[in-house]
Formats: C-alpha cells, sequence, structure tokens
C-alpha cells in the first residue's frame, strides 16, 4: 500500500452506479473518481493520510475553486449531490469508505432522494436608506411637518425638533422594514421548499455599494420553480428603495441533513 | 430575474463551503472542517448582517434557523473550569492593535470576556475581568455614522471596545462582575 492510498478526500456523495473517472480536476489536479456502494456513490481523490495545508493564500483559493468545479461538475452528471464541506479527509481506502456507505445508505438515499430536482439559491435584498427614508417621510404628516418647520426655528429650538425627527424617522423606518421584511419573507417561502435567514454573507458587489443589507436568505428551491421564484424576486427588484441579488444554482450546502448520522459532537 | 453564478467570488464559496454542508464526525475522518487543510486565514471574506438582527425581523423563522444550526454545530466554547456564562451576544469588538470591528460571538463569564468566531471555533479576543480598570460608553463613529460603544480601559493603557443592541445592560453586567473600586461612569 502506497502513502497516497491511505486517505479520501471527500468531495460529494451523489446519485450514481457508475464506477467512472471525472478527470484530474481535484484540489492539486488530483484525480477524481466515484467509489459506488449499490447506487449511491462518494466522490474522492486518493490522499495522504496526514492533512497538508496550503502553502499559501493563492493555493487556498484554488483549492476552494477546485472543491466547488468538482461539486459544479458533479451535479452535472448526477442531479443534485449531498455536498462536503471544504477539507473533509477519510482516513482509509475505497474499501473503507465503501463500508462506510453501506452503513449509512438509508440515509444518504433518502436525503439524495429528497433534494434531487432541487437546488441552493441565495438572495439578499437590499435597501437605499435614503431613498427610503424620504419616501417615509412623505408618509408620515407628523413628520413632513417637523422636517419644514426645523428650517425656521431658532437653534437651540431647532436642535431638540432635529433630534425628536430623528428619533421618530428611525422608528419609522425600523417599522416600515420589519413589515417589508415578513412580506418579502412571505413572497420568498412561497416559493421555495426550504428557507433559512443567512447570518453572514459574502462581501457585496461594488454595484450594491452606499446600499444596506436589509436581510439575506438561502433557500431551496426546485428546478420547475426557479423561473416563477425569478419573477417573484424582481417584483421586489423593481422597487425604486429596493435592490436584489439572486444568485445560484448551488448545491445544497444549506440543506442536507443528515441528522440521523451525526454523532454526539461533544 | 435570472440567478446569477458568481463562480469565482470567493467569499460566496468560501461561505458555503468552510462553514456550511456535510460535516460527519465519524471515526473515518481525520480532518474536519477545512482548518487544518487550509492552513491560510480566509475568513476576512465574510461579512455580517446587522439589520435584521437589529430590527428582530423574522423572529419565527429565524428561531427555526438557529436551532437547525444549533443542533449541526459546534455551539459553545470550551470553558475553564468553574467558569459560568453570565451574558452572550452577538456583537462586534474593536482593538487598537487591529483596528477593524470584527464581528462575533461575545460571552461575557466570571472569569473573562472573550469573543468567539463559531463557524472556526477559535477564540478571537480574551479580557480576564481582573485586568478591566474602568468602562465608559463613549462615542464612535461607524460607517459614517455616529453611534454608542462601550470602551473598557485595561492594564497598559489597552483599550477594548465593544458594540452590541444593549450597550447598558452589557455595561451594568461588566460592572457586576469586575471587582471594586472600578466602577463605571
Amino acid at each position: 500500500m502506497t502513502e497516497t492510498d491511505q486517505a479520501r478526500y471527500l468531495y460529494l456523495i451523489a446519485n450514481t452506479e457508475e464506477e467512472r473517472s471525472l478527470g484530474d480536476v481535484g484540489l492539486g489536479d488530483s484525480p477524481v473518481y466515484t467509489i459506488v456502494f449499490q447506487d449511491i456513490a462518494a466522490v474522492v481523490h486518493a490522499s495522504k493520510p496526514e492533512p497538508e495545508p496550503a502553502k499559501n493564500e493563492e493555493q487556498a483559493k484554488q483549492w476552494i475553486l477546485n472543491h466547488n468545479y468538482v461539486i459544479d461538475k458533479a451535479t452535472e452528471n448526477f442531479n443534485t449531490v449531498l455536498p462536503f464541506s471544504f477539507g473533509c479527509l477519510a482516513r482509509g481506502d475505497d474499501k473503507t469508505i465503501k463500508r462506510w456507505l453501506q452503513k449509512n445508505y438509508g440515509l444518504y438515499k433518502r436525503e439524495l432522494e429528497r433534494l434531487k430536482n432541487s437546488a441552493e439559491y441565495s438572495i439578499q435584498i437590499f435597501y437605499d436608506p435614503k431613498i427610503l427614508e424620504k419616501q417615509i417621510i412623505e408618509t408620515i404628516p407628523e413628520l413632513k411637518e417637523i422636517d419644514q418647520k426645523i428650517e425656521t426655528m431658532p437653534k437651540g429650538k431647532a436642535y431638540i425638533f432635529k433630534k425628536k425627527f430623528e428619533l421618530g424617522l428611525k422608528q419609522a423606518v425600523s417599522d416600515h422594514l420589519a413589515s417589508m421584511g415578513r412580506e418579502f419573507g412571505k413572497l420568498i417561502k412561497e416559493n421555495s421548499i426550504q428557507t433559512i435567514i443567512e447570518e453572514k454573507i459574502p462581501y457585496v458587489p461594488e454595484k450594491y455599494a452606499g446600499k444596506k443589507v436589509m436581510v439575506a436568505f438561502s433557500c431551496l428551491v426546485a428546478q420547475e420553480n426557479v423561473d416563477r421564484f425569478g419573477q417573484s424576486l424582481e417584483k421586489i427588484n423593481k422597487r425604486e428603495e429596493f435592490a436584489v441579488r439572486f444568485t445560484g444554482p448551488w448545491a445544497p450546502f444549506n440543506f442536507v441533513d443528515l441528522k440521523g448520522n451525526i454523532e454526539d459532537e461533544t | 430575474m435570472k440567478p446569477e453564478r458568481e463562480k469565482d467570488s470567493l467569499g460566496e464559496l468560501l461561505n458555503r463551503m468552510v462553514t456550511k454542508g456535510v460535516l460527519i464526525n465519524a471515526d473515518v475522518i481525520i480532518s474536519l472542517a477545512g482548518i487544518p487543510l487550509l492552513g491560510v486565514k480566509l475568513e476576512a471574506a465574510i461579512a455580517s448582517i446587522e439589520t435584521m438582527l437589529e430590527y428582530g425581523l423574522f423572529e419565527e423563522l429565524d428561531k427555526k434557523t438557529r436551532a437547525w444550526q444549533l443542533e449541526h454545530r459546534k455551539t459553545s466554547p470550551l470553558l475553564q473550569e468553574d467558569e459560568e456564562i453570565e451574558l452572550q451576544f452577538y456583537g462586534s469588538f474593536f482593538q487598537e492593535l487591529h483596528p477593524i470591528w470584527k464581528y462575533c460571538f461575545i460571552y461575557v463569564t466570571n472569569h473573562r470576556i472573550f469573543g468567539w468566531n463559531k463557524a472556526f471555533n477559535k477564540i478571537l479576543f480574551e479580557i480576564p475581568l481582573a485586568k478591566i480598570q474602568m468602562t465608559a460608553i463613549c462615542k464612535g463613529i461607524y460607517q459614517d455614522e455616529e453611534r454608542d460603544e462601550l470602551c473598557l480601559s485595561l492594564e497598559n493603557e489597552e483599550k477594548l471596545y465593544l458594540h452590541s443592541s444593549d450597550l447598558i445592560g452589557l455595561q451594568d453586567q461588566i460592572c457586576k462582575l469586575i471587582p471594586e473600586p472600578v466602577r463605571g461612569s
């Protein structure tokens, strides 16, 4: 047994009965192939048993892109897959992996069937605080009135009224966003199989500069529903004060649920 | 509108691949979650969303999401012996050594204050309570807007700034925990 036979880097689990190669497309151009048990397979490359950290940031980036590429390619070939987090290295050879697939076959198969013909999409809704505030002032006569009066007031009084105005506006913006948020959430939920709210988002492209993130979702959407979903989002995107960023399809990173397999982590 | 695929957006990929996806804790797995393999810091590519937390949007849905996440991830940092959590919140901190606001889970315990990055299970900063000499709420500028921040003065004239949705509550809690004669101002 050579050293590279002693571990397998895991990319994903897919629905396939075919033992095949996906080409030298893995981390560091490693050859990627399927290890099949009945009609499911793990997609892996053979690796040394000791994790070797990336040498520099460039390599780390390349590896992340490689990992993603394998997942994309497998999705093209095998329909929806169960994607692994970056950096899962399993000790053992093909037989070990096969035994592990066998042991958890029911769970993986069930999850693959559940996620079939669907994909993950990410939705970020931005708002333009300046436009939104302007719109809100127009709709609340009390605020509009104070706003207009402030200019003619003596300095001291103007200060107090300005504070009052700011507080009132802040509250109104907050109420408005909360109610819009509920509305958008409903619209998005109607078109998705599953929805989660993201607490973190990747850096936002330049074109959204000056806007604030209102809310971000990851959604599991059935293939046949994607167009309708896009149309619903377009309605939000058309509004002057909001902008929607819609990305995907991604492998269902957020929605793979292998509860049964996760042992007590503590 | 049609979904876009920004394939080369590293931030987008990192967010998914390093912090999400199947993480199995089986006996066969040697290396989990990419940290040993990556060996390089790439965490900067992920930003936080304040707005929805600030406005308490989607509380119901959010609760479910959190519950799901909680079941699947390392949910708490490793505590010292007889250490108890007095307060925990999602907030941001700022140190003069690394002058940028960073978001994380912040814990106030009977021993220390520390920031914990959940995805990487990493302590980002740590201050023993005994080192805090004074607490004060002060004004700071963040993204061109003035806001209140909690400033903790430490030994050697070091300072740690914290931001949360309830600064006064945070200050009270810290003041209760730190020994006299330190007092808030």
